[in-house]
């Protein structure tokens, strides 16, 4: 949150009153938050502006619907990964792509990324995990893309994670489990790499 | 399957530590499209207001009317009946039960 300060309370009151330069406050207070979110759970060919200005669009449609039992900031966390969610779900999964397909470069960089400490990764060796990572995710389905981002990308609890996508525990847990398989599975057709880590 | 798990394990770890991007300004326009989206729905939603107020209005205008007409041809037998004398009510009476009156 870039404004310590901010006044939440006052900002909503006046925005329920119709206040234009509160609700030009809040977008601009929570644009940085809101971004970040979209960035972690953006679809591969998702434009970040566009999802980012439909989940502002879709904060103000229902913020009379917020009742102050959560903190803003928590709501607003649950309306956008929402939204990123029906985005997910709009975009198809990528067929063209497979590990399997994996090309020599790409191969060549897993097994060099094994070898990495991740303490001691560099920001580009940290990228190019990211970038491999969110080349498998493409591969799930969005329930599963949605839950892998959220429990090993963000380290998110399962009372978060529930908090967020409004599933129970046990839906969570299942699903974690089935994700994680499928994540195994991407990774396994090619058995030919051996990988010794650091 | 064990490496694998530690190979995701070790990616995902990697992952984490990628910097995370600089936020750019808000794109031009964003701000005007969803506070435009704002006023528009808040505009429907008093337009759609206004309706409802203006329904529960007539709903109440409606059954104001339907009382006070209920009340005005309930006086307007008591005094028919009230004119005769007691055999012509007893008659009367007869005759507004058959038409269904009571």
């Amino acid at each position: 949150m870039p404004d310590e300060n901010f006044d939440e309370q006052n900002c909503l009151r006046r925005i329920a009153g119709g206040d234009e330069a509160a609700a030009r406050e809040l977008l601009r207070h929570f644009y940085p938050f809101v971004l970040k979110l979209v960035r972690a759970h953006l679809p591969r060919r998702g434009n970040e502006e566009d999802l980012t200005q439909m989940t502002f669009i879709k904060i103000f449609q229902n913020l009379g619907q917020y009742r102050g039992k959560v903190p803003l900031a928590h709501w607003i966390s649950r309306v956008t990964v929402n939204t990123c969610f029906n985005a997910l779900r709009a975009e198809k999964r990528r067929p063209e792509w497979r590990l399997a397909d994996f090309d020599e470069e790409t191969s060549e960089a897993i097994e060099r990324l094994a070898q990495v400490e991740p303490d001691v990764a560099s920001p580009d060796d940290a990228r190019e995990a990211r970038e491999i990572i969110e080349r498998l995710l493409a591969q799930l389905s969005p329930d599963d893309r949605l839950l892998i981002t959220l429990l090993h990308l963000e380290e998110r609890s399962v009372p978060e994670i529930r908090a967020l996508t409004g599933w129970s525990a046990g839906v969570i847990k299942v699903r974690a489990f089935r994700a994680r398989a499928r994540m195994k599975k991407l990774l396994s057709p090619n058995e030919t790499r051996t990988l010794v880590f650091a | 399957m064990k490496d694998r798990d530690q190979e995701l394990q070790h990616l995902y770890s990697l992952g984490r530590r990628a910097p995370a991007r600089e936020v750019p300004g808000m794109p031009f326009g964003m701000e005007t499209a969803v506070l435009a989206h704002w006023r528009a729905a808040r505009s429907q939603r008093a337009e759609n207001g206004s309706l409802v107020r203006g329904f529960r209005w007539a709903a109440l205008v409606a059954c104001a009317a339907a009382l006070l007409a209920g009340m005005m041809q309930n006086d307007e037998l008591t005094a028919f009946s009230n004119r005769f004398d007691p055999a012509s009510r007893v008659a009367d009476s007869a005759i507004t039960a058959g038409f269904g009156y009571e």
